[in-house]
């Protein structure tokens, strides 16, 4: 049978810990080397760049790369600040519009039982069948028509192509989750189905409202096809677009693209660190719901 | 709140009442319409006009010289089905997407299983194995870039100062291995979404069950094929459909790796209507390659779709 049948239950729990922890500590390396390696090149002095063997720490690391491509008072750190700032204001404010508008569809496809709601489900569900693609050409076109290329307007559109059906899709697991018999008793008790939707249900779903708009945003802040074909201006170009130009303009700067990549992978990862929880619960709520 | 219908209501103990129409529960549930209005309007702009603008272009074409555009049928497509690119593109594609999503979920499981573990800091690991997911995908791309890069990347440098190559390894100059590369990108990307899913199937599998197979005398590696695998039967398939047309879709990794390159070997769909698009500006021509590519994934899901909920009837 077992070739540890000599071995105390004790050893055996302890060898399979450090197994599983071998294979765990490996993944994890595959996992986060990338983002390890573009901090340590971030930090080294040119000079040490091209060293062979490669150096994981760098024996005099370096801030320059940093200072030079990120401080405000720098070129190329006013144009960062403004790409920040477009993704900022094109990420925080076209998930708020999806959220706001998710919720009373997500609502209502989940309580409801109208002419057309499964047309309309699917409808919904579908839309991630179409390849971004399908979009992207005609949406670049009516940017035009709208005159509304080049602005934060035409991109906040274009990223509800996205957002929209993902909210509502989340957002209905979360709604399925909550059991009918609390608006039943609400309505009962004199609610309107509205008062009991926002004063009972609402509350109820804010940590599923807090993963939705966590997954809209960080889709929307990482967002590269639109931004790159809806915006021609350098002012309005989102930090994805933003580095991918220092990138074609700058082709050697290996460092100072790391040290900008790195910083803007850092919010973003933090902010999920943090609210780990929210966000498996959001992508596996909807998935098991199915 | 009451609505007065049309209807007739039943008198006690009389006979059936006529089952409203179409336009009376319309009518009836007319507030409910309110509730999703604003997304079906967004979703119509946003989703529905540019996709049916696009199959009406496919049959255009669109010179970049003039600014009329000229019917010409079905043109567009013979000319697409007998390129010389479609035929490399689609294995490229196919390449990619089978590819990335195998190797994605068999790290994703192995993560998974790893992760569901109760070991110390196993909520850390968990953090760190998802962070490729949240990583843009410029990021990563640029990231990989460099790891991968033909002279100075550290993969082969490392691989050189461990003795087992002598020269640098051009991942993603190299026509046989660029695909490769690129499927290897994808792959640390997305496995955490397969970790993820995988993970919340494996801790809806009742403990009872292995309770019962360890009493039987199964040991760990028939649990798994008997009672593991089966279990995560549903969520596999959701995962791998998911995956599968998310890889079809994908744009950033190939386009900002390589855009393409060499040579069109690490062309896929995506990239090349993208292509053409805006360097050719032959908007006619990508459109139809778009119809067509949506074909493909809408006739895929449908098929899937069929088994997934055959199985569950079952």
């Amino acid at each position: 049978m077992s070739q540890f049948a000599g071995v105390s239950r004790k050893q055996k729990n302890l060898i399979n810990t450090i197994v599983i922890y071998f294979f765990i500590l490996l993944i994890s390396f595959f996992a986060a080397c990338p983002l390890l390696w573009m901090l340590s090149t971030a930090i080294k002095p040119r000079d040490q760049l091209f060293r062979i063997p490669p150096q994981w720490i760098p024996n005099h690391p370096t801030l320059e790369h940093f200072e030079r491509v990120l401080f405000p008072t720098r070129p190329n750190g006013k144009l960062f600040f403004r790409y920040f700032l477009n993704s900022t204001i094109v990420s925080v404010v076209s998930t708020i519009l999806s959220v706001a508008v998710s919720v009373p569809a997500a609502y209502a496809f989940s309580r409801f039982n109208f002419p057309g709601k499964d047309v309309a489900y699917f409808g919904v569900l579908a839309r991630n069948m179409f390849p971004l693609i399908v979009f992207l050409i005609p949406l670049f076109i009516l940017m035009r028509i709208l005159r509304l290329q080049d602005t934060y307007a035409g991109l906040i559109i274009a990223y509800l192509t996205f957002t929209l059906p993902l909210s509502i899709w989340l957002l209905k697991g979360f709604f399925d989750g909550i059991p009918k018999e609390l608006e039943r008793a609400a309505r009962i008790d004199g609610c309107t189905r509205f008062g009991a939707f926002v004063r009972i249900i609402l509350p109820l779903t804010a940590p599923g409202l807090a993963a939705t708009a966590i997954y809209s945003f960080i889709l929307a802040w990482n967002e590269f096809a639109y931004a790159l074909t809806l915006t021609h201006s350098t002012s309005m170009r989102t930090l994805p677009v933003g580095l991918a130009y220092f990138f074609t303009e700058n082709t050697a700067d290996w460092p100072g693209l790391m040290a900008t990549a790195f910083t803007i992978s850092v919010p973003v990862v933090i902010m999920f660190l943090i609210l780990q929880r929210y966000f498996v619960a959001a992508l596996t709520q909807g998935a098991i719901k199915q | 709140m009451a609505t007065i219908t049309a209807e007739r209501s039943a008198p006690r103990g009389g006979f059936v009442k006529k089952p409203p129409g179409l336009l009376q529960r319309i009518i009836r549930h007319r507030a409910d319409y309110l509730y999703i209005a604003p997304a079906i309007g967004v979703m119509a702009l946003v989703i529905l006009y540019p996709f049916v603008y696009t199959i009406y272009l496919s049959f255009f074409e669109t010179p970049a010289s003039r600014p009329e555009i000229y019917f010409n049928g079905l043109e567009n497509y013979q000319e697409l089905f007998q390129a010389d690119l479609f035929w490399l593109v689609t294995r490229n594609t196919i390449y990619w997407t089978i590819g990335s999503t195998i190797l994605s979920f068999i790290l994703g499981l192995a993560a998974a299983l790893l992760v569901n573990q109760k070991v110390p800091l196993v909520g850390l690991f968990r953090g760190i194995l998802v962070i490729p997911y949240v990583i843009g995908h410029v990021t990563a791309s640029y990231a990989w870039r460099w790891l991968l890069h033909g002279d100075f990347g550290v993969l082969s440098q490392t691989l050189i100062q461990w003795g087992f190559i002598e020269q640098p390894i051009p991942f993603l100059q190299s026509p046989a291995l660029v695909m490769l590369s690129l499927v290897l990108v994808n792959t640390w990307k997305s496995f955490p979404f397969a970790m993820i899913m995988l993970l919340a199937g494996l801790q809806t599998i009742p403990e009872d069950l292995y309770k019962a197979a360890r009493v039987d005398g199964a040991n760990s590696w028939q649990q798994f094929i008997e009672i593991t695998l089966p279990q995560l039967m549903p969520i596999t398939m959701v995962t791998t459909v998911l995956m599968i047309i998310g890889n079809m879709n994908s744009f950033t990794i190939p386009y900002v790796m390589t855009g393409g390159g060499p040579a069109h070997q690490s062309e896929i769909i995506i990239t090349w209507i993208y292509n053409i698009s805006f360097q050719t500006l032959r908007f006619g021509y990508a459109s139809a390659i778009s119809v067509v590519l949506f074909i493909v994934l809408f006739v895929f899901s449908y098929f899937y779709v069929r088994v997934l909920t055959r199985n569950e009837a079952n």
